[in-house]
């Protein structure tokens, strides 16, 4: 069973965009909406200051509060990876997942049904990278199985020290950032 | 000597100038709801993405399930503990709830994405998920509460079935159906009693779950495990008192003396309830330590504080005075001021203490959204009088009435 994570390095990115620009056009995200986003916090007292440029986007986590709130089970774990999906023709639009989401990962789409980011799994299943991880610049993004002690996203978290946002929420987070 | 009660349909004008007022405001409701079915929830509300849920879910759906809690916690009383004095407040609250879950379940529709898959829930099921258990609960409720009415309907209409035209051929039929109806729902009524009783329970704990599941994202003074319980106490707490505002109000509205005795024991019950809710609030906040919140001034705290002394305290004082309890004024303002303090609670729970990680700009209900939920209250004050005039639900005293005869809870156990 393989147990898919994405793995970004602070260090390296410098916050261009260019992952959600290539999500948005290989999503067709409608225009105003976002299944990734730039986010930038600063640390530190000055003159120990320090800035982290963050790629962020559903941290497909293993405990996710949005698919045990989902009252249809139109949020659910996909068989391949452990990645979160959202069955469309099953979502009635409650909103109960956007509200359980402590990543505001998730929005509600045009049409109705809640939307957010897949890892690219038709691109995954495909043996493609995601399209965020295929485009980045710096190449900060790294994508793989968990589970695999080989690829680069294990070797990347035994050797370097990472952080998961909002730990506190319990949700066991699948997006890991290098510092 | 002393009167027996016992329903009838109110014979009064329909229209006054204040129903007129509330035709106005139903019309401006309506308006914004078409919009929202043209447009879309964004076309009417101020909701994003950051705010899934606005007041059509905070007001209209929890407030409105917590001050429809009359209708259990008096057929708990009246069915349950036998409190034979108590059948005449029975029927207007089983009406209120009727009417009140009626349209919570249209404003859950509302402010659905997709509205029309409403009825997902009932197949596909996920038993973890808050939000099921309180759609299915909801929905099985209303059912209970629209079999708990037909008695009233069936006494209203046997004998009496006259369908106009062609159709009063069925005259014969549709009255030997309701009096089958009458008879089968006389012997099985306390199944369904018991089972409006314990669905009432399920769902108002459960609404206080629906905010849990926001995680950090909830204010440490609301945001604590025992919201469920919390929000139990609460409906049960407020289910009198909005039984004796409403039954204030149309006394009033429709000429008839207050039924004050009968008030005046509800009113012994409220304060003791107010008092536990009130001692599980502070010894949660006690607990968890969440006091310090209160010693800045923020929205939160402020908005803590209104809800705790102007919704609670206060009202729990006029209810334990015996002056307040026998007056009509008295118990009015009691009551509304409770009212008051479940409508700031549901208020916080929901939007004051929820804080989405990147809000872009703060919740403020927009006018459509404030105009179709009180669009929706104002159906609701419509309806329950077109209802009282139909069938029989407000008690009046009969002078000629032996005593031996219970007319409030033919249909009834």
């Amino acid at each position: 069973m393989a147990r898919f994570a994405m793995v970004i390095d602070t260090k390296k990115c410098v916050g261009c965009m260019d992952c959600v620009v290539a999500c948005k056009t290989e999503n067709n995200v409608p225009e105003g909406y976002n299944r990734d986003w730039i986010t930038q916090e600063a640390f530190g007292n000055f003159p120990n200051i320090q800035l982290e440029i963050r790629s962020e986007r559903c941290n497909h986590c293993e405990n996710s509060p949005c698919v045990s709130s989902c009252p249809t089970g139109a949020s659910h774990y996909h068989d391949i990876g452990g990645v979160v999906l959202v069955n469309h023709d099953e979502c009635i639009g409650c909103k109960a997942c956007v509200a359980s989401c402590p990543y505001d990962a998730r929005f509600i789409h045009p049409d109705g049904y809640a939307d957010k980011c897949t890892f690219c799994i038709h691109r995954v299943e495909k043996g493609d990278k995601p399209a965020c991880v295929s485009v980045c610049p710096t190449n900060c993004m790294y994508f793989g199985d968990l589970e695999d002690p080989n690829s680069d996203v294990s070797k990347l978290l035994k050797s370097r020290k990472w952080h998961t946002l909002h730990p506190e929420a319990g949700t066991n987070p699948h997006v890991f950032y290098l510092t | 000597m002393e009167h027996f009660m016992k329903p009838a349909p109110i014979e009064k004008k329909y229209f006054t100038p204040g129903v007129m007022v509330f035709v106005v405001l139903a019309a401006i409701g309506l308006v914004f709801l078409a919009i929202r079915f043209i447009g879309g929830i964004g076309a009417v509300t101020n909701l994003d993405n950051q705010h899934p849920w606005g007041i059509w879910i905070g007001l209209d759906v929890a407030l409105g399930v917590a001050l429809a809690a009359g209708g259990f916690t008096s057929a708990a009383l009246g069915h349950i503990w036998h409190r034979e004095h108590y059948h005449a407040i029975i029927r207007p609250a089983l009406l209120t709830a009727l009417l009140g879950y009626t349209f919570v379940a249209v404003s859950v529709a509302m402010d659905l994405g997709r509205y029309y898959y409403i009825w997902h829930p009932l197949i596909m099921w996920n038993g973890t998920s808050v939000l099921f258990e309180v759609g299915i609960c909801v929905m099985i409720y209303l059912t209970v509460l629209y079999i708990e009415f037909l008695p009233i309907v069936a006494e209203r209409f046997i004998g009496r079935v006259n369908l106009p035209g062609l159709l009063s051929r069925l005259n014969k039929t549709v009255d030997s159906l309701l009096r089958a109806l009458d008879r089968g729902l006389d012997k099985t009524m306390f199944v369904f009693i018991i089972a409006g009783v314990v669905l009432s329970c399920l769902h108002q704990s459960s609404l206080g779950s629906l905010m849990i599941i926001a995680g950090p994202k909830m204010h440490p003074l609301w945001q604590t495990p025992i919201l469920p319980l919390l929000f139990l106490l609460s409906a049960i707490g407020v289910g009198f008192p909005m039984v004796i505002f409403e039954s204030l109000i149309s006394s009033r509205s429709f000429g008839l003396k207050p039924e004050t005795p009968i008030l005046t024991n509800l009113g012994n019950i409220i304060g003791p309830i107010l008092g536990i809710y009130l001692a599980f609030k502070i010894g949660d906040m006690v607990i968890r330590q969440t006091f310090v919140y209160l010693t800045t001034i923020t929205t939160e705290s402020v908005m803590y504080a209104i809800e705790i002394v102007i919704g609670v305290i206060v009202p729990l004082r006029m209810f334990l005075s015996e002056q307040v309890r026998k007056s009509p004024a008295g118990l009015f303002i009691a009551s509304s001021l409770v009212i008051f303090g479940v409508f700031m609670n549901r208020l916080n729970t929901f939007l004051v203490a929820y804080t989405p990680p990147y809000e872009m700009t703060t919740y403020f209900p927009s006018v459509g959204e404030i105009a179709v939920t009180v669009g929706f209250i104002s159906i609701e004050v419509l309806l329950y009088r077109l209802m009282v005039k139909i069938f029989p639900v407000i008690s009046h005293p009969q002078k000629d009435v032996a005593p031996q005869t219970k007319f409030s809870v033919r249909g009834m156990i």
